[in-house]
């Protein structure tokens, strides 16, 4: 069940960093790491981007399974017969 | 050091509760990115070019034996290689290669959370090509660097290399990431499902729409290739 739960939760997690993702790209138009770095020479995209960067951050460590998203570790933490 | 040297250092193994997914970020696309220096589709096709193909399965099987048989290592020397079992080999006597050991079982899930979030800053981050390219060491140095060449300038105490910016604003998400483990309370598992589902799903595919919709009306999509 705990691989279940954590494969549920990095599953829907990673959608939404992927789409995050893809603003980045869409506005590079590359995937090249030294054109998306290159990109940033004038403005960092932390600040036109700035209502992602949380997504993108609570997204991460969604998908680490870590504290406090570390459901599938928690067992004696699940009620009410999810 | 190379980039092997990196991530024989940084890129620990990883307990199984994390995905295949952060172990293929973490050692397949370093190893690929030292090959072909760019994360270009067309340039992985290069990569089965019969001409070096031999030289990739070389270098994959340097990096995922290698890692393996520092794992293996680790497994000959205490029993079990996860903290959640540290507790027994208290009791065993320490020299110095046993303590290296140990003290690699007890810091791997945090310098390869570290490596986590240098990954986490990637898409919104400015030097990280430093880092892959060049190693560890300018790493270490780039602290150093307004000093040991200080910039010819009345001002130069306040001087911030890029690097300097970027060793802060790493440190600054580890902050948050460590703060955030250790400071909020866990999140219902229904309720995170519909966190996921619900308000960051959509929020992000707006947010696509809304970006492309923006680069569209200002005429600044990018050309195509």
């Amino acid at each position: 069940m705990g691989a279940l739960r954590s494969a549920a939760q990095m599953v829907s997690y990673e959608v939404s960093i992927g789409l995050i993702l893809i603003n980045i790209l869409l506005t590079v138009g590359s995937l090249q790491l030294k054109h998306i770095v290159d990109f940033q020479e004038h403005i960092w995209f932390i600040f036109p981007f700035l209502p992602l960067v949380p997504l993108f951050f609570i997204s991460a460590i969604a998908e680490t399974n870590r504290p406090p998203f570390d459901l599938p570790e928690a067992e004696g933490e699940l009620v009410a017969r999810l | 050091m190379s980039t092997l040297t990196v991530i024989f250092f940084l890129g620990g193994w990883h307990p199984p509760s994390l995905s295949f997914v952060i172990f293929l970020d973490i050692l397949v696309l370093p190893s690929f990115y030292n090959l072909i220096s760019n994360f270009s589709f067309f340039s992985h096709l290069f990569l089965q070019n019969p001409l070096i193909i031999q030289f990739n399965y070389i270098f994959s099987f340097i990096c995922i034996f290698g890692k393996l048989y520092i794992r293996l290592i680790v497994n000959e020397i205490i029993n079990s290689p996860f903290i959640n079992d540290f507790p027994p080999i208290i009791s065993i006597v320490l020299n110095p290669i046993k303590l290296y050991f140990i003290l690699y079982i007890i810091f791997e899930p945090y310098t390869s959370l570290t490596l986590t979030d240098i990954y986490n800053l990637l898409p919104f981050d400015h030097g990280i090509l430093n880092i892959i390219r060049l190693g560890i060491l300018p790493l270490i140095l780039y602290p150093y660097i307004p000093i040991l060449f200080p910039p010819i300038s009345f001002y130069y105490i306040f001087y911030l290399s890029p690097a300097s910016i970027f060793i802060i604003k790493v440190n600054l998400v580890l902050f948050l990431f460590l703060t955030v483990r250790a400071a909020l309370p866990r999140y219902r598992y229904d309720q995170l499902m519909r966190l996921g589902w619900k308000v960051f799903l959509p929020l992000s595919l707006g947010f696509v729409i809304l970006t492309a919709g923006i680069l569209f009306s200002f005429d600044a999509l990018p050309p195509p290739k």
